[in-house]
């Protein structure tokens, strides 16, 4: 059979609120929950009949009931199987592919409010990832009209949408929204909830250009946001870009995309993450471990030392978010981090160091 | 007389209520294995036997006694009877699930509550047998957790086959921990022959380079160390922070400096200098964080 090639496009916000509202959860069938006591009630009044074929019909009753139970419980534990197997597909980052099949999967767990909730977490984990922030938003809504306010599912939920509402440019909304999490949030400091907060602080501080307020939480930054474990390097990108922009504002680099003869380097920042040029000069690495180096390794690269000093640390938080996250993905999450993925990998083309580590590389 | 009565009355008690006496040990739970499995196959063969009475009504009418409809009407009772346990048991699941997280005597009251209903479906006792095993695990009680999964990995499971993968790594670590590393090998060569999903592979990944990092066979555990690290990147945090540093000591012993240094301040930046001291003093390594 000739294969299909199917051309994704993302869902719009419209296009997910009718799904769920066609989708949406039903409670579960009254006739489910009354036929153990039909059936029994029906076996019993066959049996009164006190004949052979009284008796023969509530064996067949009991039969139907319970093929009816096996194959119940069959189809449950299928469903569960094909939700987990959606969640994996979105852990393994395959996000057009988990779509579509939570997607397909909605209609049949109507009944399920386990997997419908779970269904819809990954749709809208995986609608954010592809940028699809308005129909992320939908879904989250969604969900968070089921949980109640205080909640901890609740909370991840609200902080995952000021994330959306920051992305789409919703600045009231979204600060409005971190008001309300913030005295929740507060109490349980150095949790994932709380690392969630401070993010989206953060992503809030960046968006609304107050740089000097951001750069004013370096000090507990990789503490805050610890629990996030390799999804800090968002974090500390932020971090990055807020160093470089007050460092812009203040004047000491005048860096504008497709302007780079207007860079002024001051030092030599690290090689951005990704590109195989870098990769490859890594000292005493092997081909398989350089493949795993692709991010820099600040002090050794540029053993003269390094980055920080970008502007006032923007190279130093830039090493540490690449060291977790390749910077692809950075920008890919958070377009603004463009602008300075591109100055450093401007700034790493012109770097003395660069002489440095090619010599290390070549030895 | 009476003394003979009373041996044999404590006898049956032990018997049918084994959990009595405190806590579920690992013979308590195959003896209760056992009798639901006596009990399932009794339930199989009763209505084989009534349906072939029915069956023969049919041919020699008249023959049908009306005891073999009381008959079906006690083994269908009794089915329902367990089955209504098992929705019972099934449904305190997700309580003792949260309880695992942060309250284990809690979790441990609710699986004993679990344990004494009679009849219960043997998938939902092996579902309590195996939270039960998890509890041991983290209370440090290594041999016992070790021990309640040998039980349960020697019965046939039938529908509960999922639990299988889950109870082999624990397994696992329980023999580690323990400091048997031929039981940890055994565990983690049937696992590898095993169909995993996602998770389960990850807790294998893991245990594995704990495991030969451990023994210090370095150079196989840096062998697939990309595989390694971008499975150790879907992990949960701490684990993930803890697989990182374990790599970081493989790659320093091997002589491999940047690579080794790169890992370091990678897992600096995920568990903390604090968590990861414990490593570096090579104190023991709780994998769940």
């Amino acid at each position: 059979m000739a294969s299909v090639e199917v051309e994704f496009h993302p869902p719009t916000a419209a296009q997910v609120g009718r799904h769920l509202r066609r989708y949406g959860l039903q409670a579960p069938s009254r006739f489910a929950l009354w036929l153990p006591l039909l059936a029994m009630g029906g076996a019993i009044g066959l049996i009164w009949t006190d004949s052979a074929e009284g008796a023969f019909g509530a064996w067949v009753l009991l039969g139907a009931w319970m093929g009816y139970h096996f194959w119940r419980a069959r189809r449950q534990r299928e469903l569960e199987r094909l939700v987990s197997g959606v969640q994996e597909l979105s852990m393994l980052r395959r996000d057009e592919q988990a779509l579509r099949q939570a997607w397909l999967l909605v209609p049949k767990v109507r009944r399920r409010m386990d997997l419908h909730a779970r269904l819809l977490t990954v749709m809208g984990h995986v609608l954010e990832e592809l940028s699809c922030y308005e129909p992320a938003m939908v879904v989250y809504d969604a969900l968070l009209a089921r949980l109640p306010r205080e909640h901890p599912a609740s909370v991840h939920l609200g902080l995952a949408r000021i994330m959306a509402l920051l992305a789409t440019d919703r600045l009231s909304d979204a600060d409005e929204a971190l008001r309300r999490f913030r005295g929740v949030v507060e109490s349980g400091q150095g949790n994932l909830l709380g690392a969630l907060y401070r993010l989206a602080e953060l992503y809030q501080m960046v968006r609304t250009n107050h740089f000097a307020d951001a750069v004013g939480r370096a000090a507990v930054l990789v503490e805050d946001l610890r629990p996030l474990g390799l999804e800090a390097g968002y974090g500390y990108a932020l971090m990055a870009l807020a160093y470089y922009r007050q460092g812009v504002r203040v004047g000491g680099v005048e860096a504008t995309p497709g302007g780079e003869e207007s860079h002024t380097p001051s030092q030599p920042p690290p090689p951005r993450g990704g590109g195989e040029e870098e990769t490859g000069t890594l000292p005493g690495v092997g081909e398989q471990d350089s493949a795993i180096c692709d991010r820099p390794l600040n002090k050794r690269t540029y053993p003269g030392g390094i980055p920080g000093e970008l502007p006032g640390g923007a190279g130093e938080w830039w090493g540490r978010a690449t060291l977790l996250v390749g910077a692809e993905q950075l920008v890919g999450r958070f377009g603004e981090l463009g602008e300075l993925a591109w100055a450093m990998r401007a700034f790493a083309r012109r770097a003395p160091g660069d002489d440095k580590q090619r010599e290390l590389g070549a030895a | 007389m009476k003394d003979w009565l009373n041996q044999i009355r404590g006898r049956v008690e032990a018997w049918m209520r084994p959990d009595r006496r405190g806590g579920i040990s690992a013979p308590d739970l195959a003896r209760l294995l056992r009798r639901d499995q006596v009990l399932g196959k009794g339930l199989l063969w009763g209505a084989a036997a009534v349906l072939g009475l029915v069956m023969l009504a049919e041919v020699w009418p008249g023959w049908l006694e009306s005891w073999t409809s009381f008959l079906f009407v006690g083994l269908f009772g009794v089915w329902m009877l367990m089955n209504l346990h098992g929705t019972r048991v099934a449904a305190e699941l997700p309580m003792i699930n949260a309880a695992l997280e942060n309250n284990l005597p809690g979790a441990e009251a609710r699986i004993t509550v679990g344990m004494r209903r009679w009849p219960l479906p043997r998938t939902v006792r092996l579902l309590l047998g195996h939270r039960l095993a998890v509890v041991r695990l983290r209370q440090g009680r290594h041999f016992e957790a070790a021990a309640l999964c040998q039980v349960m990995l020697a019965e046939p499971m039938g529908p509960a086959e999922h639990l299988r993968p889950e109870l082999l790594l624990i397994f696992a670590e329980a023999r580690l921990d323990s400091g048997d590393p031929m039981g940890t090998y055994s565990a983690l060569v049937e696992l590898s022959h095993r169909r995993l999903n996602l998770v389960q592979l990850l807790q294998k990944v893991a245990m594995e380079t704990r495991y030969l990092v451990g023994l210090g066979l370095d150079a196989a555990v840096l062998e697939r160390v990309q595989q390694r690290l971008e499975l150790a990147s879907l992990m949960p945090v701490f684990q993930g922070g803890v697989v990182h540093a374990l790599l970081a000591v493989a790659a320093r012993r091997q002589g491999r400096t940047e690579l080794a240094d790169w890992l370091k301040e990678r897992a600096e930046l995920i568990c903390g200098p604090r968590e990861l001291a414990m490593i570096w003093g090579g104190k023991r390594i709780d994998l769940r964080g």
